[in-house]
């Protein structure tokens, strides 16, 4: 119980930081603090999201990038084609606005994770892992070749995004949009995994014999979850194309799969608050090991292999404390 | 919505709810199965019993639908219903307990037969409310924990359960999923006299309205509880027949109950 409310406390005074960035970016006259906790915040909604299906159904996805860069591109391929007035579908000009733009990229990440996971979920463990790679690495080289959309080079959008007729330039403004979707995010799926439906997908990772027995099929739960997940993954990637205004194929990349996966482990898989504690730290060890040698992965390697060892349960974990 | 049980009438005379009709299972050059026929009857206990290997596990994993046998047919009420699933079988009434114990470690006591009750339930696809607080999966939870003596222990994490705690909790989840038939693979086996006794009688208090079958090496249950006792060696039945016509048959003596009574 006292656990429980230190892991409680922690993530309470987490999310008051998180909330308060603004304001002391502002009085130590430091604008770059909110772009990076930004960024932050938009890598923790798709770790949230990854979270949800690799700590509470074991679903290992190294492919999560995917969405990532589907979501990414298409608020890119919408806003360009918008902004030029060119048609895209049907002699429709894409759209600048946030609700729709953003809607299309989660429904364009959903049906892909459909299509993925109805392929990849018959599989489990090192097959499902390399299936979900294998697929991401698709996307990744078709939107190479997209040269219409800038290739390899990549895309610059013309701006961000519209809400409602109001542009998203307003960095404090963006920032506490994106600490709120991030936060709907996270009681959405807390809510879900302490369902009825949460109960199937938590008792399948345990035992899945043992659930076929009682009557249930896990495939389609996994498939409604994986779904879910890439759909909330490909809004991380929306929100992405607005905060860096520019979107290219290193979106969809192994390595930004990868970096998912650090994500995760680092703050605490099954705990859905913890990857906020990974993005968080992973992105300032970046910029403080980056200031230090340009071969700053040199350090970060050994450093995530000694959490991974001594502290499974990530940040997360050492702030709970030791379960009794 | 509340889907109260669904409570199928018995069948109009005392013949088999659920039969096997000369089963067949190989593995390699392996005969695990051999033109294995059994029946079951609600309000009869049907026990298997045999030596190690004989086969036994085998065969019940081919009538709850965890193995496909290579020939041979399986009936319930007259359906056949070789071809379907584990989840498809349960769904009609055909629960199994794991000889090794498969309880959900992570959860509760408690949620461990709230997630039986809930496979029950036309409601799996509820995304929203918790499931810690559905009263339609806790009460009848907590009947049944009260059922194979668990009350004390409901709120204990299961994965910290002794192993004879754990197989009551294995034989209240099979329970949960209300079934008709219940293929119970050796319930009895690591636990202490008590906890024996308890599950003894909680199987004589549901027989009426079950039809049992039951892998045991305990003879005393066995001979205690069975109606049929039918003895499995090498994969095919020896003998079947009454307890006392088993008991006194020489083959088996010789095959089995002298060398492990």
């Amino acid at each position: 119980m006292a656990n429980l409310r230190r892991s409680t406390l922690a993530a309470g005074a987490l999310l008051i930081v998180l909330a308060l960035i603004p304001p002391i970016a502002v009085l130590f006259d430091n604008p770059f603090l909110i772009t990076m906790v930004n960024r932050a915040l938009i890598f923790a909604l798709a770790a949230v999201a990854l979270d949800f299906i690799m700590g509470y159904g074991r679903m290992v996805s190294f492919g999560h990038a995917a969405f990532f860069g589907l979501g990414a591109y298409t608020v890119g391929i919408l806003s360009t084609h918008a902004a030029q007035d060119l048609p895209l579908l049907f002699g429709w000009a894409g759209t600048n606005e946030a609700l729709l733009s953003w809607l299309l990229a989660m429904l364009v990440s959903g049906l892909y994770a459909l299509i993925v996971g109805v392929i990849s979920l018959r599989t489990s463990g090192v097959y499902f892992i390399m299936i979900t790679l294998a697929f991401a690495q698709l996307v990744f080289f078709g939107f190479i070749s997209l040269s219409q959309y800038g290739g390899q080079d990549g895309l610059a959008l013309w701006g961000r995004n519209t809400l409602g007729g109001f542009a998203l330039d307003d960095q404090v403004g963006f920032y506490y949009l994106c600490f709120g979707l991030l936060l709907a995010a996270l009681y959405l799926l807390y809510r879900i995994v302490n369902s009825r439906f949460g109960r199937v997908i938590q008792g399948s990772r345990q035992n899945e014999l043992r659930m076929r027995a009682l009557g249930f099929d896990p495939f389609r739960y996994r498939l409604i979850a994986f779904v879910i997940s890439g759909a909330l993954t490909g809004l991380a990637g929306a929100l992405l194309a607005n905060n860096n205004e520019f979107v290219d194929p290193s979106l969809v990349s192994w390595m930004q799969s990868g970096n998912f996966l650090v994500i995760v482990l680092l703050g605490g898989i099954s705990s859905l608050v913890g990857p906020i504690y990974g993005a968080l730290a992973l992105l300032l060890m970046e910029e403080v090991l980056i200031s230090i040698t340009e071969h700053w992965q040199i350090i970060l390697g050994p450093l995530l292999v000694l959490v991974v060892l001594f502290f499974q349960g990530g940040i997360y974990g050492a702030l709970r404390g030791r379960p009794s | 919505m509340i889907e109260p049980a669904v409570v199928s009438a018995p069948p109009g005379g005392a013949g088999p709810v659920f039969e096997a009709r000369s089963l067949h299972k190989s593995f390699g050059g392996v005969h695990a199965t051999r033109n294995l026929s059994l029946s079951l009857e609600l309000g009869r206990v049907h026990a298997l019993i045999g030596p190690n290997g004989a086969g036994k596990t085998t065969a019940l994993a081919q009538l709850s639908g965890e193995l496909q046998p290579d020939a041979g047919t399986i009936l319930y009420r007259g359906e056949d219903i070789t071809q379907l699933s584990m989840a498809a079988r349960s769904a009609r009434g055909i629960a199994r307990s794991f000889q090794i114990t498969a309880v959900f470690e992570d959860f509760t006591v408690r949620d461990n037969v709230a997630v039986a009750v809930q496979s029950r339930s036309a409601h799996h696809f509820a995304f929203w409310r918790p499931a810690a607080k559905d009263r339609r999966l806790i009460e009848p939870a907590e009947r049944i924990l009260e059922q194979v003596g668990l009350t004390a222990l409901a709120g204990q994490r299961a994965g910290d359960l002794s192993h004879g705690q754990k197989r009551q909790l294995e034989i209240a989840m099979a329970l949960a999923t209300e079934p008709t038939v219940l293929l119970l693979d050796e319930p009895m086996a690591g636990m202490g006299r008590a906890e024996s006794e308890t599950i003894t009688e909680l199987l004589e208090q549901i027989r009426p309205s079950h039809a049992i079958l039951l892998v045991e090496h305990d003879m005393d249950v066995v001979f205690r509880l069975a109606d049929t006792v039918s003895v499995l060696v090498g994969g095919a039945l020896l003998a079947s027949g009454t307890p006392a016509a088993v008991r006194q048959d020489a083959e088996v003596r010789a095959a089995y109950l002298e060398e492990s009574i």
